[in-house]
């Protein structure tokens, strides 16, 4: 017996087996349509307190059939076989065949039928109980009544069987019943001796408990486990000692818990006849509390006495049941050859412990299962023995370690002896033992917060998945994989894999490039999208608003629009994000893409994306597209934890005509520090003398695509300090109007004159030199003595004048923002105007200096001279005219009276 | 003495593993992270019967075929488990404890430090002297 059957359970036991297998050809969906129906008779009820429970298998080795002494569930005592027959010739063959599949379990079958689909005719006619006829598979309205006659008259051979060694009294004639691998042990034996006779004994009474507990008579088998156990234990029959308490266990589990302890695993139609039964039923992973029968009528709630009784002179206590089955394990462990009937005596006793929620126990058992050796196994044993092994920690709580036995299920599927590995196969488990390593496949599960799991184990699940759906011919399963890996483990990753990582990806997606669709696996599971919200990550900051501008900002339909984000690239080489725009909702945006490439570990790095809005109205910037190692990604920015928006709302406004503004004059860097809230398209400086004019052309041409209708200009002295006679900035708009509309393309000049008239009298200085002569500037006529006075001074002048020179020489600047405000097309309609403002930076030089007033008495006592002297402090040469036509010219630096 | 020692949060997270030697590492990682399942069992069946009255060290929580696994859970729920050698028979029950109470008194001078986050991994190099001490010297392996 090499071949453990995993799924079995204590309560199994009380059943019986039958085979139902398809002789000659039947079609595999119609068999199983057939055996499903059969299946469905699991418990026939015969008299009033029995009933038989049955256990259906199509497939059982006879080599296991050999253990049914042991254990009589084990023995095969009923054959329901499946055949087609067409016609009338055929049918002897078949019969043959049918005589055949008897053979096989002879030893043990108490009845058997056949199900003949398919004939009619002579032979149909002929009443047979063994042979039932059927036209078809479709018209066979009787075969769940046929198999319940069937185990009736199973029921009935077991009785007489039962009854038979029940009542064989006398010690002589007992045979000896063995397992297979012990006949050979007792050749030559002395039969007569007393130890022989009391082996014979107890092997007999365990035998009898079984077939009792298998007709339903819980307390005889009760007892007669009892029996036996005493009289093994005395002869040290170990391995049906252990038989005997296995039994003894089995029993009181059927007692204590009679909705079973398989778990959802095998569903057994629960029969009318017995509903209590049903509704007792336990269910190992529900997290009810669990009331244990057992307890409930050893407070004497039980209302039947009589089970009372029984019940405290043989059932096993709840504790007690796992004591037994521990002692049982022990013996059979004594037998190499009896490794399959430990190992599933195990399974069984952590389905019990399982329901009594004892999962630290259980844990024992498994282990101890863990190491059971049953030779050499075959590869999809292995597997069957790890998934099973996984699936009995699940029931136990134990998520970790059922994860980890079905991933050495999964790697156990394409092991490199194995000629066809099942990848499939393996993908499948790899995926169950994501919640043991609690691994989610959505990265919005990773984004909440930090990392909390197990990187290491994590990552090597995931490189396994990946691996599993490459050989499973799934590149884009493996994209999503590698994709998620790169996205969600990025920081555990060392430089080397992330290499390894990023170029395997690149390897990929240049079969199959990954996208933003949800990938759906065949069993339902949805992958999500792996979006790179890392690659490269985007870091705002204070940036933020500035970005996105909350207030009062508009876009312009038709127009470019900008939107810069500040990003890094955290990987050790360069990245390159291709495809690179926004994503919004609202109108209607045409998103024009960028290419860019990030050098290793960057720092932030500025990127502007653009776009155009087509129509007006509001849109919503929701995030961004990239696309990196071939993977397209849609990153919204509620999903990046740098950025605290979830999406910025921007107006459209309808489109307005833009114009470009050039100068005559060259361009200057410098910009007025002032510049309230509207932005200076460009700034134009200009140097002039005192009082000089300058012409400024400026020449506007319509870049936009709508014709300019209103155009207005405003003009602002921005430095307020000092005073400004007459007009600085003065201009002839009528000209420049009569252009108007200007069509696309076009352009208009408009001539703005500079005049700059600064006050640069009135110097600390230059009244201190005239206090210091003690001469009043207030037009008093003045003595000729006090010339005399100034005359022998010219040491003081000449250091004033130098003192002067440096003082005079100071530039004083005068700025001012001409503001065009225009307008047009559909914007216009709404009231929407656009601003284009000019700066004006004006370094103004004085150009006169009048450095001393002196008063002469004239001829006339009504008139006086006025004496000035005038200081030039240019460069150039410079001529005074004077209203009487007389001209003086200074030289540079000069003074003249 | 010890071939690998873990300190794990009490979200169930690692906050600290390390092993010799060290190229089998990912092992020791499979083998502390099953261990947590009979850790959660031992606190949740202490936590019913006895109230907050617990002793932290767990005891022998499986053995495997190469090694033995120690835990002792602190009362704020974070975890300590030690893998030791299975050879290694002439380790006794009281050393182990010992080793636990060092790692938790190590522990409660990590948690000390003003500068260290709680739920952040173990980067204290006095931590990671205290473990040096307790594992097994490489040298004697090879």
């Amino acid at each position: 017996m090499s071949v453990p059957d995993y799924m079995q359970c204590a309560e199994d036991h009380q059943t019986v087996l039958v085979v139902v297998q398809p002789v000659g050809i039947v079609p595999e969906d119609q068999f199983f349509r057939i055996y499903k129906r059969i299946a469905s008779v699991s418990q026939v009820s015969i008299r009033d307190s029995q009933r038989l429970l049955i256990r259906y298998r199509h497939h059982y080795l006879p080599e296991n059939n050999e253990w049914g002494d042991f254990q009589t569930h084990r023995k095969v005592v009923g054959l329901i076989s499946i055949t087609t027959c067409a016609s009338a010739k055929e049918w002897p063959q078949t019969a043959e065949r049918f005589h055949g599949q008897k053979e096989v379990y002879s030893s043990t079958l108490y009845d058997s039928r056949l199900l003949v689909f398919g004939l009619q005719g002579d032979v149909a006619e002929q009443p047979r109980t063994d042979v039932a006829f059927y036209p078809s598979f479709e018209d066979c309205p009787d075969v769940e009544k046929r198999v319940d006659d069937f185990v009736g008259s199973i029921f009935i051979v077991l009785e007489s069987k039962r009854l038979d060694r029940a009542t064989d009294k006398s010690g002589d004639k007992i045979p000896l019943l063995c397992v297979p691998f012990e006949k050979k042990d007792f050749v030559g034996l002395d039969t007569d001796s007393r130890h022989y006779k009391k082996r014979c004994q107890g092997r007999m009474r365990k035998h009898v408990g079984d077939l009792c507990l298998q007709a339903g008579m819980l307390q005889d088998a009760l007892v007669h486990y009892h029996m036996a156990v005493e009289l093994l234990r005395g002869v040290n029959d170990f391995l049906w000692l252990g038989a005997a308490l296995e039994g003894l266990c089995s029993a009181s589990v059927i007692f204590h818990y009679p909705g079973g302890t398989a778990g959802k695993t095998v569903a057994r139609k629960p029969s009318i006849s017995q509903p209590a039964d049903a509704g007792k039923r336990h269910r190992p992973g529900a997290q009810e509390v669990l009331i244990d029968p057992g307890a409930l009528t050893a407070n004497g709630i039980s209302a039947d006495t009589s089970t009372e009784i029984g019940r405290a002179k043989n059932c096993l206590s709840p504790e007690d049941i796992i004591e037994k089955y521990k002692e049982a394990i022990s013996y059979y462990g004594k037998y190499k050859n009896a490794g399959v009937i430990e190992l599933e005596a195990c399974v069984k006793a952590v389905r019990v412990l399982a329901i009594q929620k004892r999962a630290r126990e259980a844990s024992e058992f498994l282990q101890n299962a863990v190491y059971i050796n049953l030779g050499q196994l075959s590869e999809e044993e292995k597997i069957q023995r790890y998934s099973i092994l996984s699936e009995l920690y699940e029931l136990i709580g134990f998520h970790r370690k059922s994860a980890f036995f079905k991933r050495v299920a999964a790697m156990q599927c394409v092991a490199p002896t194995i000629p066809e590995p099942g990848w499939r196969a393996c993908y499948k488990l790899l995926l169950e033992t994501l919640p043991g390593y609690s691994l989610s496949l959505d990265p919005k599960d990773f984004s909440k917060g930090t990392h909390r799991g197990w990187a290491a184990v994590q990552m090597r699940l995931l490189h396994e998945l990946v691996y599993a759906s490459r050989r499973m011919g799934n590149p884009g399963l493996s994209v999503r994989h590698l994709s998620f890996l790169l996205q969600t483990m990025l920081d555990f990753l060392s430089d080397q894999e992330k290499k390894e990582v990023t170029q395997s990806l690149e390897n990929y997606t240049s079969k199959c490039p990954g996208g933003m669709e949800v990938i759906t696996l065949p069993d339902g599971l949805k992958l999500p999208p792996v979006p790179f919200t890392k690659l490269p990550i985007v870091r705002t900051g204070s940036l933020t608003c500035r970005i996105f501008k909350p207030e009062n900002f508009q876009w312009v339909q038709g127009d470019v629009c900008e939107v810069q984000l500040m990003v890094y690239n955290p990987m050790p080489y360069e990245l390159r994000v291709e495809n690179m725009g926004l994503l919004t909702s609202g109108v209607e945006f045409e998103s024009l893409p960028a290419a860019l490439s990030l050098p290793a570990e960057s720092g932030l790095y500025p990127v502007t994306l653009v776009g155009v809005p087509r129509t007006a109205g509001n849109i919503t910037v929701n995030g961004y597209h990239t696309s990196v190692f071939g993977v397209n990604s849609d990153c919204l920015l509620e999903g990046l934890p740098a950025v605290k928006t979830s999406g910025c709302l921007v107006e459209v406004i309808p489109s307005l005509p833009r114009l470009q503004l050039s100068t005559s004059l060259p361009r200057s860097a410098y910009t007025p520090q002032p510049t309230s809230k509207e932005e200076l398209s460009s700034t134009v400086s200009v140097q002039l003398f005192n009082g000089e004019t300058q012409q400024l052309t400026i020449t506007l041409e319509n870049i936009g695509s709508e014709d300019i209708e209103t155009l207005e200009l405003t003009s602002k002295i921005v430095s307020t300090k000092e005073k400004v006679f007459g007009e600085f900035l003065s201009w002839e708009l009528e000209e420049a109007l009569s252009h108007l509309p200007l069509k696309s393309g076009q352009a208009l000049t408009l001539t703005v004159s500079i005049k700059v008239k600064l006050d640069f009298s009135g110097q600390e200085n230059l009244l201190q030199d005239l206090n210091d002569d003690g001469i009043s500037v207030t037009g008093l006529p003045i003595s000729s003595p006090l010339r005399q006075v100034l005359k022998p001074r010219p040491e003081n002048k000449t250091v004033s004048s130098e003192s002067g020179k440096a003082e005079y020489s100071h530039i004083k600047t005068l700025e001012a923002v001409l503001n065009f405000k225009y307008s047009g097309g559909a914007g216009k309609v709404e009231g929407y105007y656009r601003e284009l403002s000019l700066g004006v930076h004006v370094d103004v030089e004085p150009s006169v200096f009048f450095t001393r007033v002196n008063t002469l008495p004239a001829t006339s006592t009504r008139q006086c001279h006025l004496l000035l002297d005038i200081f030039n402090p240019t460069e150039h040469e410079l001529t005074v005219s004077a209203k009487n036509n007389q001209e003086l010219v200074l030289h540079a630096s000069e003074c003249q009276r | 003495m010890a071939v690998c020692i873990a300190v794990i949060a009490k979200e169930n997270y690692p906050l600290y593993i390390r092993s010799v030697p060290t190229q089998n590492e990912l092992k020791f990682h499979y083998t502390v992270h099953t261990s947590l399942d009979v850790v959660e069992e031992k606190i949740s069946a202490v936590g019913k019967s006895l109230g907050d009255q617990r002793e932290l060290y767990l005891g022998l929580l499986y053995p495997t075929e190469d090694y033995k696994v120690y835990g002792y859970v602190t009362n704020s729920k974070v975890k300590f488990v030690i893998v030791v050698d299975s050879s290694n028979t002439s380790l006794r029950d009281n050393e182990i404890r010992s080793m636990f109470r060092k790692l938790h008194n190590s522990f409660t001078d990590v948690m000390c430090n003003p500068f260290h986050n709680p739920g952040d991994t173990i980067q204290s190099k006095a931590f990671d002297g205290i473990v040096s001490g307790m594992m097994v010297q490489t040298a004697s392996y090879t």
